[in-house]
């Protein structure tokens, strides 16, 4: 092998080196706490200071004033960890004063944001996949015995109905350049940038979807139903 | 699995073919193209250069970076398109050891030519792992 390639990577392992050691050793306090207390709310066996209230967990001041609408993602993931104490405590979350502000569907929409970042991250989805999927937390809550798959195939399709026109001209052209029957038995369809979602991504987000909606309470769902509604009667 | 044999023994092939793809489509757009454009198309080839990775596939970066600038009629030079190509490969910290592998060789080739590669991606994962931890 050439020697100025030998070198060239061993200064590139030694970079890489370093990089690993970052990427381990980070961890988000924040973050374990909410698998904690998802933990504790899916096993039903609470072990949570019954004392403990979530108003003295996280400072809800600021966002209250702003309202759903202008709260950051950390904030609602923190309101998500404080609605999950109250869960977990077994109160009447609606009802709660100290987060009066909140319904029901904020605390939905944050723990929805939560779920929807950790699903991104334990599967290993395309990159292109990825950032279209990060637009769209309600694939989540799928149910592809309702027929809501080809909303979710043109949601993730390579950006497919909201990519720039002359991207999508320059795209099709591509494709109909491309032969149909390609080396190895492969459609055009199975090119990665050239194809929209394939079956095998399908099948995956399937999966990897029905999984993490079997770890997520019903009551949450129903908290989302009552979000979607809601939103619909307010459009 | 017999699907992820022979797209291994292939990638070569159906990477070169949706290169070329891409360059036809460049070559035949019927407005005006602009760098822009050029390099969202770059962007789109981002999964492409995933897969090639994951597959041990060595691309000729230069290669492809001529093909696409020629395309454009050359209104993205050759260098530029180089460093497109190479903001669009992953952190190193997500590939596995032989991914990790290939991508160094593919940022050597252009090190090797234009220099300045590896520096620049270092200060881009450096910045990717301050905002991750941010």
């Amino acid at each position: 092998m050439n020697p100025d390639l030998v070198s060239g990577n061993r200064l590139f392992r030694n970079f890489m080196a370093e990089e690993l050691e970052h990427s381990t050793s980070k961890g988000s306090p924040e973050s374990s706490v909410h698998e904690s207390v998802m933990e504790a709310t899916q096993q039903e066996s609470v072990s949570l200071d019954q004392s403990m209230h979530p108003s003295q967990e996280v400072d809800l001041s600021n966002y209250t004033m702003r309202g759903i609408n202008g709260a950051t993602v950390e904030e609602r993931k923190q309101v998500g960890v404080a609605r999950m104490l109250a869960f977990a405590q077994g109160k009447e979350i609606a009802n709660a004063p100290e987060v009066g502000a909140l319904t029901q569907q904020e605390f939905a929409l944050s723990e929805i944001v939560s779920a929807h970042e950790e699903f991104l991250q334990n599967y290993n989805f395309s990159p292109a996949l990825q950032s279209t999927l990060a637009d769209n937390p309600d694939f989540l809550f799928m149910d592809p015995a309702a027929g809501q798959l080809s909303a979710i195939e043109h949601r993730t399709g390579n950006s497919i109905g909201r990519e720039h026109p002359d991207l999508k001209e320059i795209r099709d052209k591509a494709q109909s350049y491309i032969p149909s029957e390609l080396p190895g038995g492969f459609s055009k369809d199975r090119l990665p940038s050239l194809g929209l979602v394939n079956g095998e991504d399908m099948r995956v987000i399937k999966e990897a979807a029905k999984q993490h909606n079997n770890n997520i309470p019903y009551e949450l769902r129903d908290g989302w139903e009552g979000l979607k509604e809601a939103t619909k009667a307010a459009a | 699995m017999e699907s992820e044999k022979s797209m291994k023994e292939h990638i070569d092939e159906l990477f070169s073919i949706e290169i070329d793809g891409w360059c036809y489509g460049i070559q035949n757009f019927p407005g005006e193209i602009y760098p822009g454009l050029v390099h969202a198309v770059i962007r789109e080839l981002a999964p492409s250069f995933r897969v090639a990775l994951d597959h041990s596939h060595i691309f000729d970066v230069i290669d492809v970076s001529k093909r696409i600038s020629r395309a454009a009629k050359y209104l993205v030079h050759e260098k530029e398109i180089c460093f497109s190509i190479l903001a669009q490969l992953p952190n190193p910290s997500i590939l596995d050891e032989e991914g990790q592998y290939a991508l160094a060789q593919l940022i050597d080739q252009v090190e090797q030519k234009h220099g300045g590669a590896l520096v620049r991606l270092q200060k881009k994962w450096a910045w990717e792992r301050k905002k991750e931890a941010a």
